[in-house]
């Protein structure tokens, strides 16, 4: 089945190194979007909700928990599943983001290993 | 007694994590220290708040940073890079570097939020916190032939 993925991340090179990372951990996707902010993720959301996210949190115009929660308000994107990328490691930080709606939580610096063992089980 | 109680050690774990993990560069320690970088350099710095308030500098030249910025995309040397893709590369390892300290120093410091980083360029860049702030600095080698230096600035707020 044809999956697809959004990477939100104000850092281009970011985005890069997670495209990058996400192939290296073995997984496959047959559409790829980017969002520069929360903003610009929405609108493309709009023209095509994907299968999976993968959002920073801090990013200016609206950062990753604003965005989380304005995706889980819309019906229309239930079944997206979305994970954070940040270097935020605290269990308070973390417990929070996942009550708000996030699926999971990856933190930086990451390994393919650590994209394959969080997304691959939202996947299947 | 926070001063007394962080080491330059939290410096050089901090960046071994990062730049091992995400950059794939070994990390040394600068044994002939010829002094800190200081012209035509890139200076990537991310500040914090909190309990305690600061800032992290990230400071390479620009060969330094070139090299740093094209292992992270995975390029080779002979790959055209944008002076962008060069800063937001620099921008991202004080972000990450900074994120490790802050977990390195959690029973320390507390609870503290970060700033998005910032990138400069320049020579002889300075830059404090002012009075009654601690900071140390490491040199480290990175992947043999370059070189970072970093500065940890900190206060009680």
């Amino acid at each position: 089945m044809a999956k697809s993925l959004m990477i939100v991340d104000d850092s281009a090179t970011m985005r890069k190194i997670v495209m990058r990372t996400v192939r290296m951990s073995g997984l496959q996707f047959d559409r790829t979007e980017e969002a520069g902010n929360g903003v610009e993720a929405l609108a493309k959301l709009e023209a095509g909700p994907v299968d999976i996210m993968l959002c920073d949190v801090n990013m200016p115009e609206m950062n990753g928990t604003e965005l989380v929660k304005k995706v889980r308000e819309n019906a229309a994107y239930k079944d997206i599943k979305i994970v954070m990328v940040s270097t935020e490691s605290s269990d308070d930080f973390i417990d929070e983001l996942l009550k708000n709606g996030a699926d999971a939580y990856i933190t930086k610096p990451f390994t393919p290993d650590k994209f394959q063992d969080k997304l691959a089980p939202l996947l299947n | 007694m926070i001063a007394q109680a962080l080491s330059t050690d939290i410096l050089v774990t901090a960046a071994k994590e990062i730049f091992e993990t995400m950059v794939f560069m070994n990390v040394g320690l600068v044994t002939h220290d010829k002094g800190r970088t200081t012209d035509d350099v890139v200076l990537s710095t991310i500040t914090f708040s909190g309990d305690v308030e600061g800032c992290l500098g990230v400071c390479c030249d620009q060969a330094s940073a070139t090299a740093i910025a094209l292992n992270m995309l995975g390029m080779s040397p002979n790959d055209p890079l944008d002076t962008a893709d060069i800063d937001d590369a620099m921008g991202e390892i004080a972000n990450m570097v900074m994120g490790s300290i802050k977990s390195l120093t959690s029973d320390i410091f507390g609870e503290i939020q970060l700033s998005i980083p910032t990138v400069i360029k320049g020579a002889h860049i300075e830059y404090q916190l002012g009075e009654a702030s601690q900071e140390m600095h490491v040199n480290v080698t990175l992947a043999i032939d370059y070189r970072a230096d970093l500065s940890f600035l900190w206060r009680s707020a």
